[in-house]
């Protein structure tokens, strides 16, 4: 089976009055149908700028300077914008933190939902209402028929989410791109929205790319986990595997980190310094500067991703051995 | 005796009629006043040196609770006793201690601090103008509080902008410690941080717990660092206190119902992939909630009784309160 | 009350303060720098013209009606050359542009300053308090703002009369509404920040936090308001001297000048308005640039 999604070597970078921002810097990935990834790391590691470029929305000063995005075997890099909009919310859609990135405030939903399928197909308007009608119901919103009057404000933060995600799904991506969509939203509507994407990517075949800085959502969504720092993945493999074990010492430090796995009133074990300014990034492994296992080599020459087996890729000269972190 | 207690606190905003409501009530249709119940007769306490965690959902009025207790806002009903002593009822002087004596820690690390001071300034001022420090120790003072949290007390010229987040919340936190307070209220204090940053500024914040000898009140969504740091919990539904004993009662054996359904919906590491199965419907409107018990639209356990009576909070094992009926069944 | 800042008793490292950085952006505009740089030499030349000015044009016996209406670059009977020509009452244009241009200056940064001090007064004690307060201060604005400046200025120079205090009076009736309104949007946003909260928990006195806290926060958008105002005061003085009812005839301004010189352009004599009329253009021009760029920068929604 071919994958739905291949992203190799990409780069994206701002060029800024003040130096370059190599935001993403040499990313691999590739998605099947009906995968889900997690994609984690902190804030500035390059996480929106990944799923940006995937979308084609990388505006000046920033541009892909390298690599190429495969959508369903069909190049995106270097597509003209006629391409993309036949690309962009028909093969692949994107729902943001905040979902009014998608909802105009002043528009109907139902003329915002039929607005993004005729876009796209010429079909008579009773049908595109009742997609409109199903879309609404399938991410759980009661009574669709009533709600597709409505405007956006009329609607909770979590319903409003999920007005994103059904306008995502109208057209039957092959790909979706959530960044953050339940960073702001409550534990308990998060779980509502979790449960639906996981419902879709099974049922629909869809794949996911989610975006988060929250290890523990993916760790019950995703099948697959990579790990971004400073604009390039240094861990990828299984959601279970990399959880249980680390092999990168930057995710194991996150991990470890979590009040959960600390014994309750103890200090947590923290990673000590901050992420680096993508301005200044030290040569060598840009994680270096706060990592107990680094040795001379590190700070030399950035690692490059090696194959860890079990379908893991790593980028670490020190790895922690498979077994040790269990 | 308590360090601070609320008692019976309520808290109403009246929103404003916006421009097509007041044209509508001019042509006579009948357009009542919208009443948020932010707090609804909320009893909390915490105790010297005692952490208090406080959990809800967006809306519950965790941040309005909280900045009732730091002083910021003035509770429509109810009163909040310092040391056993109503605050509104002590002399300037004293007054003025007790509201020093609870300070807040915010949740954005950018909004909090004034762009247009230096650290030094951002720290120092408070301190220096109610007389906490002198002038000629005030530049000491300062690099004390700095080391205090751990930054580098070479930067308290600096402006915030050339801070990183995580150092933002420590500016903040020494702001607040400067004045010597007896009790820190943090208001999702660690939200807007990375995780690695997370984890650096719980730890600061029990470690200053055992140097100054603290009280917190912490309030968060995170129910894993809550359970990590807090010796009770207290559980926030629409303006209601539902559930408040023991961190480790709370989160291993919760009694009321929404308690659990928040702790099944907590995300977690361990579980791996699995299906998820979330509590349904969406939290009521404040404006216009649910009778009886605020929770019962969503609750698996819900009877007729429910949705007329609103469950007292009710002691149910020693230290141990809970608002639900089906504790009177047994 | 005592003063408790404690910059300077800490050891300086190397710090990028808000303003250098602000420079560094400002400076990455070469047009804006162009036009800084006008205001600024037209300011410095305003402010020297009775140094540099080859005649004095209010001094009345250093004026001969012998030498009016010269053509740019014609000399007089005792060969003074005259670079811009004279006017009807043989002033030297140049050095009446001089003089004009100081007295815009002068009405136009005096009535900006006092305007600006009495709008910020209003509007941040309206947003910091609110209430009725704020009703009743916003009240006025708004009726003062919903009449045109001009008209206002026309009405009020008719009660008080020529001369260059009593335009500038008008002006600062007509400007001061825009700043508080400008400072009041300003201080209700900055109000809900949570610095201003923090200092209110730190039991830190009202006067302390608005001046302190929350007034230098709201400064910026006032700042590109107040440098377009001055534009603005400028263009109307120009308009009142140019309608009659301005400065005295005495002492001319920009506005005047080019009154003065509007019934001869027909007849050729174009010299008399074009030059103070360009010279008008160039200050407003390079003055609106200067705020157009500080707008740009300042403006947060255009920040990364
Ligand atoms: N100044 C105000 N005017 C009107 N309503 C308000 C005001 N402040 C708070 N409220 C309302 O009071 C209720 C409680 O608000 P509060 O900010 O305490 O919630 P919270 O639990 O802190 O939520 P979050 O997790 O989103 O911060 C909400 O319904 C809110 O809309
Ligand atoms: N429009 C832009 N101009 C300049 N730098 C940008 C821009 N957008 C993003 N960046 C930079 O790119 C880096 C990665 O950003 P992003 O992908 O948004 O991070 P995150 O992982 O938090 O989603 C950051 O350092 C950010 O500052
Ligand atoms: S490459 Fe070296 S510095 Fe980087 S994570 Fe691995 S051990 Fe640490
Ligand atoms: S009182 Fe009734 S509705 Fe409320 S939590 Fe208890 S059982 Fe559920
Ligand atoms: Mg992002
Ligand atoms: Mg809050």
């Amino acid at each position: 089976m071919s994958a739905v999604l291949e992203v190799h070597d990409l780069k994206a970078h701002f060029f800024t009055r003040r130096g370059v921002i190599a935001a993403v810097d040499g990313v691999d990935f590739s998605l099947e149908r009906g995968e889900v990834m997690g994609l984690v790391g902190e804030s500035g590691s390059g996480k929106t700028v990944t799923g940006l470029s995937i979308l084609g929305l990388i505006d000046p000063p920033g541009r892909i300077v390298a690599g190429s995005i495969r959508l369903a075997g069909q190049e995106l890099v270097g597509a003209s914008e006629e391409e993309w909009r036949m690309i962009r919310g028909r093969k692949v859609a994107m729902i943001f933190q905040d979902p009014m990135m998608t909802l105009n405030p002043v528009l109907r939903i139902d003329t915002q939902m039929m607005e993004a399928i005729l876009a796209h197909e010429a079909i008579p308007q009773e049908a595109a209402r009742q997609r409109c009608r199903d879309a609404l119901g399938r991410v759980g919103i009661p009574s669709p028929n009533e709600r597709l009057s409505a405007y956006p404000h009329q609607f909770s933060g979590g319903m409003r989410q999920r007005v994103a995600i059904a306008i995502a799904l109208l057209n039957n991506p092959e790909l979706i791109i959530a960044d953050e969509p339940t960073t702001a939203l409550d534990v308990t509507i998060q779980a509502q929205i979790v449960a639906q994407v996981q419902k879709l990517a099974a049922e629909m075949g869809t794949a996911v790319v989610w975006v988060t800085h929250d290890l523990a959502v993916v760790s019950g969504l995703a099948d697959k986990l990579a790990v971004m720092y400073a604009g390039r993945i240094v861990e990828e493999g299984p959601t279970a595997d990399v959880l249980n074990r680390p092999m990168h010492p930057y995710t194991l430090g996150l991990l470890n980190s979590l009040p959960v796995r600390n014994p309750r009133g103890r200090p947590l074990n923290q990673i000590p310094g901050a992420a680096p300014s993508l301005l200044a990034l030290p040569p060598g492994c840009p994680f270096a500067p706060r990592c107990i296992r680094a040795v001379d080599i590190c700070r030399q020459v950035a690692p490059a991703e090696t194959d860890a087996g079990n379908a893991r890729r790593l980028r670490c000269y020190n790895p922690l051995p498979a077994a040790e972190a269990a | 005796m308590n360090l601070i207690e609320a008692r019976r606190v309520s808290k109403r905003f009246v929103r404003k009629p916006d421009l097509a409501a007041k044209i509508a009530g001019m042509l006579g249709a009948p357009v009542k006043q919208a009443v948020v119940h932010a707090l609804d007769h909320v009893d909390l306490s915490v105790a010297p040196g005692e952490v208090v965690g406080l959990v809800g959902e967006s809306g519950s009025g965790k941040s309005t609770l909280g900045r009732i207790v730091a002083g910021l806002q003035d509770a429509s009903d109810g009163e909040v006793m310092f040391e056993g002593k109503d605050r509104r009822t002590l002399d300037a002087d004293a007054r003025k201690r007790a509201y020093l004596a609870v300070q807040m820690v915010f949740q954005d690390p950018m909004s909090s601090l004034n762009p247009r001071l230096r650290i030094a300034d951002i720290i120092g001022e408070a301190p220096l103008f109610h007389g906490v420090v002198g002038r000629a120790e005030a530049r000491s003072y300062v690099s004390e509080m700095m080391n205090t949290v751990g930054l580098n007390p070479a930067y308290a010229e600096r402006y915030p902008h050339q801070f990183s987040g995580g150092q933002r919340a420590r500016i903040g936190i020494a702001r607040a410690l400067a004045v010597k307070p007896r009790m820190i209220v943090a208001d999702e204090a660690i939200a807007a941080l990375d995780a690695s940053i997370q984890a650096q500024v719980i730890n600061l914040f029990m470690k200053l717990r055992t140097d100054f000898d603290l009280a917190y009140l912490f309030i968060s969504h995170d129910l894993g660092v809550v359970q990590h740091i807090a010796d009770r919990v207290a559980i926030l539904y629409l303006g209601r206190v539902v559930e408040f004993a023991a961190a480790e009662k709370v989160l291993a054996t919760p009694n009321h119902p929404y308690s659990q359904a928040l702790l099944a919906n907590m995300p977690r590491v361990e579980t791996g992939k699995h299906a998820f199965a979330p509590l349904e419907g969406e939290i009521p409107s404040p404006l216009d909630p649910p009778r009886g018990c605020h929770f019962h639209p969503r609750c698996p356990h819900a009877m007729p009784r429910c949705s007329e009576e609103v469950p007292p909070l009710k002691e149910i094992a020693p230290g141990w309160m809970s608002a639900c009926h089906l504790n009177d069944r047994a | 009350m005592a003063d408790v800042s404690i910059k300077g008793t800490l050891p300086r490292d190397q710090v990028e303060t808000p303003f250098a950085r602000f420079v560094a952006d400002y400076c990455s505009s070469w047009l804006a720098v162009a036009a800084l740089v006008v205001v600024v030499v037209l300011i410095t030349l305003s402010a020297l013209a009775p140094w540099i000015a080859p005649q004095n044009p209010y001094d009345l016996t250093q004026l001969s009606i012998f030498d009016n209406m010269l053509a740019p670059g014609e000399r007089s009977m005792e060969g003074k050359l005259y670079l811009l020509g004279t006017d009807d009452q043989g002033r030297d244009m140049l050095s009446a542009m001089f003089y004009g241009l100081k007295l815009s200056f002068f009405v136009g940064i005096v009535s900006t300053a006092v305007a600006l001090a009495i709008g910020i007064a209003a509007g941040i004690t309206a947003a910091y308090f609110g209430g009725r307060i704020d009703t009743v201060i916003m009240r006025f604005v708004d009726l003062q703002l919903s009449f045109p400046a001009i008209l206002i200025a026309l009405i009020l120079l008719a009660l008080l009369g020529k001369g260059v205090d009593k335009v500038i009076i008008a002006l600062v009736a007509v400007q001061w509404a825009y700043y508080a309104r400008t400072i009041r949007g300003g201080a209700l946003v900055e109000r809900q920040r949570e610095y201003i909260d923090a200092a209110r928990n730190l039991a830190l006195p009202s006067h302390r936090i608005i001046f302190r806290h929350l007034l230098p926060n709201c400064l910026p958008p006032l700042v590109v308001v107040a440098t377009i105002q001055v534009a603005h005061a400028i263009s109307l003085e120009a308009t009142l001297s140019f309608l009659g009812v301005g400065v005295p005839i005495t002492e001319p301004s920009l506005g005047l000048l080019i009154s003065n010189g509007y019934k001869y352009i027909l007849s050729g004599k174009y010299w008399i308005s074009v030059y103070p009329g360009l010279l008008l253009l160039l200050t407003i021009l390079a003055i609106n640039l200067v705020g157009d760029r500080l707008r740009d920068l300042l403006n947060p929604r255009l920040k990364a």
